[in-house]
C-alpha cells in the first residue's frame, strides 16, 4: 500500500459522478422529468387536483339544491336556482350595501396585512415579543365579537370605523398565531448555521428565516383575509354600521321574512370569501412554489 | 469511479498552487491557520506525524447543560489532540456527549473546564474569522436555493464577498458541477450531504466538524462518501473532526480514533491509524482493517 495508487487514477474519473450516490445520468431536461415524476408519486396530477376541487364545488350547492328540493327543512330554505334569481333581481340594492361590507374588509385587511409584515420582521429581531403575542392572540380570541361589538359601539361611532376595528380585531387571531409561527419557523436552525458564521437575527431572517416562515405566512394569509370578512359581517349584525352593509342587508331580511333575500346576501358573502381565500393563495403561490 | 484526486485537477482555484504539503500526487493547500501563523510550526509536517507540528488540542474539557437540578455532565475531562491537517474521529455510544464535543470545538458552546485550541487559537475566535466549517446530521440544505446557492448561504450569511472560483472548485471536487443549478429536492441522500460538505468548506475553514454526516445513508454510498471525505479532506489540507457512530468508518477514516465512553463523555482510548490516506481502500479489504476494528470494538465494550 503506497501513496500512489492514488495517482494512478485518471482524471475524468475524478469527475464523473458517483454511481451509488448520484443518479444515473440522463438526458438533458431528464432529471427534471423524472424528480417531477418522483413528486407526482405522492401528489396528484393537476387534472386530478383540478377535477377533485370542481367535484368539491359543485358537490356544496348540488347538496343545497338536493335539501331544499326535499322541502324537509321548509319554505325558509331556498335552492341555489331560486337564490341566484334573487341575487340577480335584487344586485343594485344588495350590491349598494355590499360595497361598504367589502371596503371595511378591504380596509381591515390591509392594516392587518401591515401587522402581519411589522409583527413578522419584530418577532425575528426580538424573539421574546412571541409569548406576548401568544397571549394577545389568546385573550382577544376569547372575546365573543358579537357581544364586544355593542359596547366598542359606546367608544367608537356607528359606521366604518367601528366596523373596520371589527373586522381587525377578528382577523387579529390569526394574525398572531401566524406572526408567533413564524418566530418558530425564522428561527430554526439558527442556533447552529446562524451562529456558526455569526450571522444576526435580521440577517438570518433575510436570507433563511422569512423563507422558512413562508407556510406559516401562507396558511395564516389564508384564516386571516376570510375571518375578517366574517368579522366585517359579524359587526354588521351587531349594529356597528348604521344602515348599509351586507350584514345589514341579512338582518332586515331576516325581521322582514325576504328568505330569497337572505340567501342571495349569503351566496354573494360566500362568494367574496372564497374570491378573499384565492386571493390569498395567489399572492403567496410564488413564494410556495420558490420554497417547495 | 476512482476517488483518488488527480495531480492537478484539485489545486486550489484562483491562483497558484499554495505553498503546502503534497501526499503523493495531491496538492495540498496550505491551512489558513497556518499561513497566518507561519512561525508557530514546520508547515511541512505530515498530519500522521505531527510530533511538534501545530495541533487542534482538547485538554481537559468539560461541559454541562444547565437544568433545574443543576448542570447536566455531558463531557468530563476530555482531553486529546489532533495534527493539524489531520483527521480524528469520535467513536462513543449514542448520547455519550460526541456532539456536544464537536459544538465545544466549533465555538458554539463554551467548556464550563479545560481549554480548546487550533495552533494557538481558541474555538471562539475561529468561529468569529470563519474558520470553522460544520456539516450537520441533518444536511439542512435550503430548499429554495440552488445547490451553488445553498453553498453560497455561508457567504451571505456571514456578509463575505462571494468567492465564485473556490465555490466552483467545491462543486468540482464533491462531483456536484453538473447539478449546480438544480434544487436540494431532485438530489440524492448522498449528493445532499455533499452539498453539505461542501458548504461546511465554503469558508475555506482551518477546521471541519462533521456530525455524524454519512449516518442516514446505505452503506454502499456511504464508503463511497468516505473515499470522497478523504479525498477532499486531503485537497483543502482542513484539519477535520468527525462523529460516528460506524468502527469501519472510523477506521477508514481517521488518522487519530478517539474511543469515548458513555455520558459523560470520557476518552476511554485513543487509537492512531498509521496508514497513508491514499491507501485506505486498500486497507478497508485487508486483514489489518478487520484487526484494527476489532480493537476499537473491544474498546467500545470496554468503554460501556
Amino acid at each position: 500500500m503506497t501513496a500512489t495508487a492514488t495517482t494512478a487514477a485518471p482524471t475524468a474519473a475524478t469527475a464523473a459522478p458517483t454511481p451509488a450516490s448520484v443518479p444515473a445520468p440522463v438526458p438533458a431536461g431528464g432529471a427534471t422529468t423524472r424528480s417531477r415524476l418522483a413528486t407526482g408519486a405522492a401528489r396528484p396530477t393537476l387534472p386530478v387536483r383540478v377535477l377533485v376541487a370542481a367535484a368539491a364545488i359543485v358537490a356544496l350547492p348540488a347538496l343545497w339544491a338536493a335539501l331544499a328540493a326535499t322541502g324537509w327543512l321548509g319554505p325558509g330554505l331556498i335552492g341555489p336556482a331560486d337564490t341566484i334569481r334573487a341575487l340577480h333581481d335584487q344586485w343594485s340594492m344588495i350590491w349598494w350595501n355590499a360595497r361598504p361590507t367589502l371596503t371595511a374588509t378591504v380596509l381591515g385587511a390591509a392594516i392587518l396585512l401591515g401587522v402581519t409584515a411589522v409583527g413578522v420582521i419584530a418577532v425575528a429581531v426580538v424573539p421574546a415579543l412571541t409569548p406576548a403575542l401568544g397571549g394577545t392572540s389568546v385573550v382577544v380570541g376569547s372575546l365573543p365579537l358579537i357581544a364586544l361589538t355593542p359596547a366598542l359601539a359606546l367608544v367608537i361611532t356607528r359606521g366604518q370605523t367601528l366596523v373596520t376595528t371589527v373586522t381587525v380585531l377578528s382577523g387579529l387571531v390569526p394574525v398572531a398565531a401566524m406572526i408567533a409561527g413564524t418566530a418558530q419557523a425564522a428561527a430554526r436552525g439558527r442556533d447552529e448555521l446562524g451562529a456558526l458564521y455569526s450571522a444576526g437575527r435580521l440577517r438570518w431572517w433575510w436570507h433563511v428565516g422569512f423563507w422558512n416562515s413562508v407556510p406559516v405566512i401562507d396558511l395564516g394569509l389564508r384564516a386571516m383575509l376570510p375571518a375578517c370578512f366574517v368579522g366585517t359581517i359579524v359587526a354588521e349584525w351587531s349594529g356597528a354600521t348604521g344602515t348599509r352593509g351586507l350584514g345589514q342587508v341579512m338582518v332586515n331580511a331576516l325581521f322582514s321574512y325576504q328568505p330569497e333575500v337572505l340567501w342571495a346576501a349569503l351566496l354573494l358573502a360566500a362568494l367574496a370569501a372564497l374570491a378573499l381565500f384565492g386571493l390569498a393563495a395567489g399572492l403567496m403561490l410564488p413564494l410556495r412554489r420558490r420554497t417547495r | 469511479m476512482s476517488l483518488a484526486s488527480p495531480a492537478a485537477g484539485h489545486t486550489q482555484a484562483g491562483g497558484p498552487a499554495a505553498p503546502g504539503e503534497q501526499q503523493g500526487s495531491v496538492v495540498v493547500p496550505e491551512p489558513r491557520s497556518m499561513r497566518s501563523d507561519a512561525a508557530a510550526g514546520p508547515a511541512q509536517a505530515s498530519p500522521g506525524e505531527s510530533g511538534a507540528g501545530p495541533v487542534l488540542r482538547v485538554d481537559g474539557v468539560s461541559f454541562g447543560y444547565p437544568g433545574r437540578r443543576g448542570a447536566l455532565a455531558a463531557v468530563d475531562n476530555v482531553s486529546f489532540t489532533l495534527p493539524v491537517g489531520g483527521l480524528g474521529v469520535l467513536v462513543g455510544p449514542s448520547g455519550c456527549g460526541k456532539s456536544t464535543l464537536l459544538r465545544l470545538v466549533a465555538g458554539l458552546l463554551e467548556p464550563t473546564a479545560g481549554t480548546i485550541d487550533l495552533a494557538g487559537v481558541a474555538p471562539a475566535r475561529l468561529r468569529r474569522d470563519r474558520r470553522v466549517g460544520f456539516a450537520f446530521q441533518d444536511p439542512g440544505l435550503l430548499s429554495w436555493r440552488s445547490v451553488r446557492r445553498n453553498i453560497e448561504l455561508p457567504f451571505d450569511l456571514a456578509r463575505l464577498p462571494k468567492d465564485s472560483a473556490w465555490v466552483d472548485h467545491l462543486l468540482e471536487i464533491t462531483n456536484l458541477a453538473d447539478w449546480a443549478n438544480r434544487r436540494p429536492r431532485e438530489l440524492s441522500g448522498g449528493m445532499r450531504q455533499r452539498v453539505a460538505l461542501a458548504r461546511a468548506l465554503a469558508t475555506r475553514p482551518d477546521v471541519l466538524l462533521l456530525d455524524e454526516p454519512f449516518g442516514a445513508l446505505d452503506e454502499i454510498t456511504r464508503a463511497d462518501l468516505n473515499f470522497e471525505l478523504l479525498r477532499i479532506v486531503a485537497d483543502t489540507g482542513t484539519t477535520c473532526l468527525l462523529v460516528t457512530h460506524s468502527v469501519d468508518e472510523a477506521v477508514l477514516l481517521a488518522d487519530t480514533v478517539v474511543v469515548l465512553g458513555p455520558r459523560p463523555c470520557r476518552v476511554h482510548a485513543t487509537h492512531t491509524v498509521d496508514v497513508p490516506r491514499g491507501d485506505r481502500r486498500e486497507l478497508r479489504d485487508s486483514a489489518e482493517f478487520a484487526a484494527r476494528c476489532r480493537e476499537i470494538r473491544s474498546a467500545l465494550e470496554a468503554a460501556r
